[in-house]
């Protein structure tokens, strides 16, 4: 007889070097067998290492862990699933020319041909298909098996994915967002089948942060905020507006509403209608119909957690990412989804200046000097008539430097600055410009310490009391409640709400409506 | 971290190079009889008069202009691997033009025709690798290098077919009339003032490299494309430039051939002009001001290989392979500083 408790984990400390950044910080987490165990918190909470270091991907710094009250110390993946224990990641991991029999038996004990063939190591596709067959009718799925995996829908793949953990006899299967890539009928089926696995007694561990999927399908919720585990709850006993207070926390540096002075919105600067996008990425989340305009001297706050169409629409606004409908009224310059190409006119023009939340790719190249990297998006000013003015270029680089305290020389090579610099940097560039009429900022203080930080939000309501318009996409809610003059939140790619930022708005609103419990 | 390997970047260029000589040295010692003198034969006899000097930096010439061109597709993060096609194409041209044009035109115009039709061929060679790329992403590497094989018989068909000469038992052109050839320094060698052509270019993309906003816009596309687009600088155009010019550089190379020292179009004339050019770009580390001592090292290689082979009599099938490896080992110092860069 198998004890009650599958998994066990004290005291579990995780610290990434490059940065020093704590992913866990005396996490514990205690799951039930046969159970069905939802792990929720933010982005950045600490879900996925945790769920990491149970499947023997990472190491943890300290800390013990028990599987089956035994104690066990999981050092790599083969480990993890001689324990039962196995992942399901966001991003599936699997050969796309491979069938899907083959990627579910791959690594596990082949199906080998007779004889010679055998020896050589030569597998029985017929038999390999017919063992997927029964095993996917023992457990339900749908999944043809000689199918290549890469000409399968992703939820296919993802069915794929589990009956390989299924095959290899996990009794721990961990998902991580397993619905971020599924639409909502998909996403019932997935459910569908955990439930079904959690009555033939498999112990399902889900990381989301989808609170409405974890008082639906869990049993019990463990909650984390910044590395460690604020507590675990069962879902009969708890509502999904408690358990969103917990996820979000209190506010850590209480209700600041710095934007509070009044101000005057001036004329429309930014008026989109029926926008829509294709997804970006694999676990993307297209855009549908966002509808929203941005006035001079307003800030628009757009909030959303990953993978809820806050990329997309970054890079609709960057001109990286030409949407499949919508019109677009720009300051009288009226355009359709086919004419994109005109607002990528606008941007390279200078009336709209972008902050890109990707530093290290989009923001700068690495490999030039900090001065090159300062001056170019502004090449019209640093190169007269096509030759360049060194000496203004190192100018007003270095009164950079020295205006957003960057440590940084203007020879030196940027990728030989921190993190927080090269943002610092990209910031500065961006307000050395002339002011444009619109500022699309992304993250903007991502990275940044408080006082930098500080030093970015001054900037942006300097800017926006100069009577720009400014577009504020973060998933910082601290940061957009205190900042935003209106607040957006993004939900699967829609917009659930657009409410002014005045007295009734708190984060405890704002996150109900980012973990879609609440909608307009 | 970072600067250290910066440092080391030098460093294996100077190591490569000193390890083909050392393997040349070596590969010497075993297969001539009096190591002595061919040890001279490769490294001074060379430098030891006047037309020895001259046909060496003769050879040199064309690595200068073609590795210049190999050097701004790098910058760019474009491998074109169509230099021998690019370069016969460009040689074609200058000798259609150079047979054609009436006997009483000035030469400085013909030579100016000439290296204009030269480039011009070559260029439109390169861009139509840039366009596959930018508008179809199909890599140039591939695509540059397949096109080069067609050009290569294209321009073998016409120097056999209707071009040959019916005199010469060589597959060539006729002879270029002497008075349109370029005209000679350090007589009686081969050596002419494509020379200081060559050192002008280079000085020229020098200058448009480190001074221009275009020479600023295409590093930039080089060095981080996404970062490119972000800038509002069209990478897609960039592309297609770089490749033009680069194929431009090798027809160039092509055509003062012809006008220069071969004074005809001859079957395979190049001899791995167009992939030794390659090895002088790797050589000159992303740096125009090293192409120069690049080109003139990757010359002494054959030149001095050359002289042991008539000197002391080692078979020219030893001299290839000292070649090879030679370029093995200067690939292989000299690549990871532009693989690092792609990654």
């Amino acid at each position: 007889m198998l004890p009650m408790t599958a998994v066990r984990m004290r005291g579990i400390s995780k610290r990434y070097l490059p940065s020093g950044v704590h992913a866990n910080d005396g996490a514990e987490l205690v799951v039930e067998r046969g159970s069905i165990h939802a792990l929720v918190g933010e982005n950045g909470a600490g879900k996925t290492t945790l769920m990491k270091i149970l499947a023997g991907l990472e190491l943890p710094d300290s800390g013990d862990i028990e599987v089956d009250d035994k104690p066990v110390r999981i050092s790599s993946p083969a480990r993890a699933r001689a324990l039962g224990i196995g992942m399901v990641h966001q991003h599936f991991l699997m050969f796309d020319e491979l069938s899907a029999a083959e990627n579910i038996f791959f690594g596990l004990e082949p199906e080998r041909r007779p004889r010679i063939l055998g020896l050589l190591g030569i597998v029985d596709s017929v038999k390999l298909t017919e063992r997927a067959m029964t095993l996917a009718q023992e457990y339900g799925f749908a999944v043809e098996p000689s199918a290549p995996v890469g000409t399968l829908s992703i939820s296919s793949r993802q069915q794929v994915e589990i009956l390989r953990q299924l095959a290899g006899q996990v009794r721990i299967l961990i998902l991580d967002e397993p619905t971020s890539v599924l639409t909502e009928q998909e996403t019932e089926t997935l459910f569908e089948k955990l439930t079904d696995l959690r009555r033939m007694g498999r112990t399902i561990l889900l990381v989301t942060h989808k609170i409405d999927e974890v008082m639906q399908i869990a049993d019990r919720v463990t909650v984390m905020r910044r590395g460690k585990t604020i507590g675990t709850y069962d879902t009969a006993s708890i509502s999904a507006n408690e358990l969103a207070c917990l996820i979000m926390g209190t506010t850590p540096h209480g209700e600041s509403m710095l934007h509070a002075a009044p101000h005057a919105a001036g004329p429309s600067v930014l008026r989109i209608e029926g926008l829509s996008t294709r997804r970006r990425h694999q676990g993307g989340t297209g855009l549908s119909g966002l509808a929203f305009d941005v006035h001079g001297g307003e800030v628009l706050g757009i909030c959303a957690l990953s993978s809820n169409g806050l990329d997309e629409l970054e890079d609709v606004l960057a001109g990286f990412l030409a949407p499949t409908a919508g019109t677009c009224l720009f300051c009288g310059h009226q355009f359709d989804a086919r004419r994109f190409h005109e607002y990528r006119r606008l941007l390279k023009e200078g009336k709209i200046a972008y902050l890109p939340s990707d530093r290290v790719r989009r923001a700068v190249a690495l490999s030039l000097p900090v001065m090159d990297n300062f001056i170019a998006l502004d090449r019209r000013m640093y190169f007269a008539r096509g030759w360049i003015r060194s000496a203004l270029a190192k100018r007003a680089t270095q009164e950079a430097i020295r205006g957003f305290d960057i440590s940084a020389r203007a020879e030196q090579t940027t990728a030989e600055l921190s993190g927080g610099n090269i943002q610092k940097l990209a910031v500065a560039r961006l307000f050395s410009k002339e002011r444009p009429e619109l500022f699309v900022l992304c993250e903007p203080t991502w990275g940044l310490d408080i006082r930098s930080a500080e030093q970015v939000h001054d900037r942006i309501q300097r800017a926006r009391d100069a009577g720009s318009a400014v577009l504020l996409l973060s998933s910082d809610v601290d940061e957009i409640l205190r900042l935003s003059d209106r607040i957006m939140v993004l939900y699967r790619g829609k917009q659930v709400a657009l409410l002014e930022n005045a007295g009734q708005v708190n984060r405890a609103l704002i996150g109900e409506y980012l973990l879609g419990i609440r909608s307009a | 971290m970072r600067a250290e390997r910066e440092l080391q970047s030098p460093a294996r260029v100077v190591l490569a190079v000193g390890v083909s000589i050392a393997l040349a040295a070596g590969v010497l010692a075993l297969f001539s009889q009096d190591l002595g003198s061919a040890l001279a034969q490769f490294f001074l006899e060379p430098f030891s008069n006047r037309y020895f000097l001259g046909n060496y930096l003769a050879d040199a010439v064309p690595l200068m202009i073609a590795g210049l061109g190999v050097l701004i597709a790098f910058r760019s993060k474009n491998f074109n691997l169509g230099g021998e096609g690019q370069l016969y194409a460009g040689a074609l041209a200058a000798g259609l033009i150079a047979l054609r044009v009436p006997a009483g035109t000035a030469p400085v115009v013909v030579w100016i025709w000439v290296a204009v039709a030269g480039a011009l061929t070559g260029a439109a060679i390169g861009a139509l690798s840039g366009l596959l790329k930018a508008f179809w992403r199909v890599s140039e590497m591939i695509s540059s290098f397949l096109i080069s094989a067609i050009v290569i018989n294209v321009s073998d068909f016409f120097i056999t077919g209707p071009l040959q000469d019916p005199a010469s038992n060589f597959q060539t052109t006729r002879q270029i009339v002497p008075q349109f050839l370029l005209p000679r320094i350090l007589a009686p060698s081969k050596l002419d003032v494509s020379l200081g052509l060559a050192i002008v270019l280079i000085l020229v993309f020098m200058v448009v490299a480190k001074r221009t906003r275009v020479g600023f816009e295409l590093r930039i596309c080089g060095e981080n494309e996404e970062f490119a687009r972000y800038c509002g600088i069209p990478v897609a155009a960039y592309q297609v430039a770089a490749m033009a010019v680069s194929g431009g550089l090798y027809g160039l190379a092509g055509a003062l051939l012809v006008i220069g020292p071969q004074g005809r179009v001859m079957r395979g004339f190049s001899s791995g002009l167009g992939w030794s050019a390659i090895s002088v770009a790797l050589l000159a580390q992303g740096n125009e001001a090293g192409v120069v001592p690049a080109a003139l090292f990757i010359a002494f290689l054959s030149t001095g290989s050359d002289h042991v082979m008539m000197g002391s009599g080692v078979p020219s099938e030893i001299i290839s392979i000292l070649q090879a490896v030679a370029m093995c080992f200067i690939s292989a110092g000299a690549l990871p500083r532009f693989r690092r860069r792609q990654s």
